[in-house]
């Protein structure tokens, strides 16, 4: 604790989660509590609580290609709606969109409107290996392996992919991802092929199927596919090696060490019906109209699985939009320095400086720092917009990440200013430094001694971020120093 | 402290060295029978040793002069009456009083006061840094300071009969913390708003554990800026200044 003798008390953050996946669409509202760390004076999430859970809804399609944005947006109004909260009341939180929509020609646009429409701070995020984490934390996986200190894979099975984290104790180790859906193929209510997609076709052509549209399949067929995709998701996950089919419908690189596992948890749609395996009927299955519910019984009786721990910690469904919802914030150190008017800023572009303990001249730091400016430059060429007017509104700022400062003196601290002054001369430029370190505040001030009034500065501190993720930093919360940072991970259709 | 020994064969090297990193008490140092190993022993000898030099030594008259520290020193005589008395070590003598309002600046804004309190290690290691970046963050705010004290075997509270004499508004005292085993450098600030003698606890704000593996120095010096400059917009340190907050809700 930094101020005041007595312990402060809580505050609380209303935090939203939207999950627009290949089949199906949910939303969360969750309250985060945020107190100070004990010994430290760190903010932290100390406790998430679920207010408001949707119903499962089919995602929005126009066809098969593009996502029907206004359905979208038409059912988040209906769930805030139904939650009795607006758009403004909504502090933080993330728009993911997964599996196949990531794909889908205009998911770009999909989560930049949600997530404007749904207050302030909403993080924008896709990618399979996000997915992934944020549905291990979601489940419980993630909880269950940092209790018990022990190795726990958690297998999020939705509509278009299956991505699985592995959690080791309190960290993240390794993602594993695949073309696995339940909705890959579709039927109609008559068992009649309704989409295929082309994702599952290189597994239906390894076990020489020609799957048409417009053909029906029969009950051996589904099944015979079905067991061939649950064979896929156990060599996913026990790999390497892997079978050459596993490795074509991979998503980013596979692992290349094999792993042993205390605890396998499934989530995400499939996950649910694997929970309902016992009571399943044939209408289910065409409720569902695809093979998802075939998919489902194909995992369970595999034989590799039966020798798993399996363990479910009540939440599958809705893992990744919970993960969404109460895992995606980020809080600084109550001491980062704020000047300029800058917050809230959004989708801020990050690049690493690296460490730069090593470093020990202006002259060598300020050629490291216009070095990492050049290269967020070329990374993040059309957003930044290069001929644009500096500090427009829409331009977001390029975040520069440092590492390690190295030795924290008053000394050392000018020096690192006045490199920062000299990287930056345009006078109205905005400067934002996000550091690891705990010193902020005194880099904030030096900056603000050494540069003109003119320029806007933001320093935040206790955060980790690097090349390729993406900032919102939040106005602070109640009177408090601590800003919301929500690091978000942009990966459209590998 | 100096670097403990790691056990022999442990089940899972790893994971204990996580232990380990994340904490900076004396963990998995193994045994031989029943005792602690001999370097173990020394290492935990010295690290008291220096515990006790930072009770025992003195702040040196170089640093002081460096920083441009006017001195002065408690009621108390000695390090021994020091620690018997801290009583003594709240208080000043007549003679101290006159001088401070002869030779000091009268009703400053803020008064910045440095004691070595039971850590002299503490004032030597981490001050220049701290007071460097207190400075400036005072100065570009516009507050105006006191002449910057160095006070001899002083209490927390000697802040309050120093502010009161001078008049300031505020007082910061940064003081050397009761050393432990792991750090002997921990520095922390008081802070009181309004200072006057018998100023209940409730009433003073605190930043603590200001040393290299706690909160830097020279992030410590802008912090302690920030409040100085909220309590005197406030006018309020303690209680008062976070009472607003206690019923937020958002």
């Amino acid at each position: 604790m930094t101020f005041g003798i007595h312990t402060e008390g809580p505050e609380s953050l209303l935090s939203v989660g939207i999950d627009v996946g290949t089949t199906t669409t949910q939303v969360i509202v969750s309250r985060l509590t945020v107190e100070s760390g004990v010994g430290n004076n760190k903010r932290q999430v100390t406790d998430r609580e679920v207010l408001y859970r949707s119903p499962v809804f089919e995602t929005p399609l126009c066809d098969h290609k593009t996502i029907d944005i206004t359905g979208v947006a038409d059912i988040v109004q209906q769930c805030f709606n139904e939650a009795e909260i607006t758009a403004a009341a909504i502090d933080t939180g993330a728009v993911i969109v997964t599996g196949e929509t990531a794909r889908r020609s205009n998911a770009t646009t999909l989560v930049e409107h949600v997530a404007k429409e749904s207050g302030e701070f909403v993080a924008a995020a896709a990618g399979a290996s996000l997915e992934a984490v944020l549905a291990g934390r979601g489940s419980g996986a993630a909880a269950h392996a940092a209790e018990t200190d022990s190795t726990v894979v958690n297998v999020d099975i939705g509509g278009g992919t299956t991505n699985a984290a592995v959690f080791v104790g309190d960290r993240v180790v390794e993602t594993r991802c695949c073309n696995i859906g339940g909705r890959l193929i579709s039927f109609d209510t008559d068992g009649v092929v309704t989409a295929i997609s082309p994702s599952i076709e290189p597994l239906l052509s390894e076990i020489g199927f020609e799957v048409r549209i417009g053909e029906t399949l029969t009950e051996n067929n589904k099944r015979q596919i079905a067991d061939r995709m649950a064979a896929c998701v156990v060599d996913l996950l026990v790999g390497p090696p892997y079978e050459p089919i596993t490795e074509s419908i991979a998503i980013g690189e596979l692992p290349t060490a094999s792993r042993s596992y205390d605890t396998v948890v499934f989530s995400g749609g499939i996950g649910a019906l694997m929970g309902e395996y016992e009571t399943q009927t044939h209408e289910k299955t065409v409720a569902y109209n695809d093979i998802g519910v075939e998919l489902a019984a194909a995992i369970e009786r595999h034989r590799t699985v039966h020798s798993w721990p399996v363990r479910s910690f009540g939440e599958h469904q809705h893992a990744t939009v919970i993960g969404a919802g109460t895992a995606t914030t980020q809080l600084t150190g109550r001491t980062q320095s704020i000047t300029g008017q800058l917050l809230p800023i959004r989708d801020a572009p990050v690049v690493s400086v690296g460490a730069i303990d090593s470093i020990g001249t202006k002259k060598e730091l300020t050629e490291t720092l216009t070095a990492a400016r050049d290269r967020g430059a070329d990374l993040y060429e059309a957003m930044l917009q290069p001929d644009g007017e500096p500090g427009a509104s829409n331009t977001p700022p390029l975040v520069l990440s440092i590492d390690s400062i190295g030795v924290l003196s008053y000394d050392r601290l000018n020096m690192i200013a006045a490199s920062i002054a000299a990287t930056y001369t345009e006078p109205t430029e905005p400067i934002v430094i996000a550091l690891k370190d705990n010193c902020g505040k005194a880099l904030g001030q030096t900056l603000q001694r050494v540069l003109p009034e003119s320029q806007p500065v933001v320093v935040i501190d206790e955060v980790a971020v690097s090349d390729g993720d993406y900032i919102d930093i939040g106005e602070p919360i109640a009177d408090d120093d601590t800003v919301v940072v929500a690091v978000k991970t942009l990966i459209f259709g590998e | 402290m100096s670097t403990p020994n790691t056990p022999t064969e442990p089940i899972d090297p790893d994971r204990l060295k996580e232990i380990i990193d994340r904490n900076p008490s004396r963990l998995g140092i193994g045994r031989s029978g029943p005792r602690p190993k001999t370097s173990d022993l020394l290492t935990f000898r010295a690290d008291h040793g220096r515990a006790r030099d930072a009770v025992w030594t003195r702040v040196s008259d170089d640093l002081i002069e460096e920083l441009g520290l006017y001195r002065i020193q408690t009621a108390v005589a000695d390090k021994d009456q020091y620690l018997a008395r801290p009583d003594l070590g709240r208080s000043l003598s007549d003679e101290t009083i006159e001088s401070l309002k002869t030779d000091c600046i009268n009703e400053p804004q803020v008064q910045v006061i440095v004691s070595d309190g039971l850590s002299s290690t503490a004032v030597e290691t981490n001050s220049k840094d701290l007071l460097a970046s207190l400075n400036d963050g005072l100065q570009q705010r516009g507050i105006e300071t006191g002449t910057p004290i160095f006070v001899e075997f002083g209490r927390v509270d000697v802040m309050d009969a120093i502010g009161e004499e001078l008049g300031a508004e505020a007082c910061v005292n940064l003081i050397g913390e009761r050393p432990g085993l792991a750090t002997a450098e921990s520095l922390s600030a008081y802070f009181v708003y309004n200072p006057k003698r018998g100023t209940p606890t409730a009433k003073k704000s605190v930043i603590s554990n200001i040393h290299a593996g706690g909160l830097p120095p020279v992030e410590a010096g802008a912090q302690v800026a920030e409040l100085l400059t909220e309590m005197l917009e406030k006018r309020a340190s303690g209680l008062d200044l976070r009472e607003d907050d206690r019923s937020f809700q958002k």
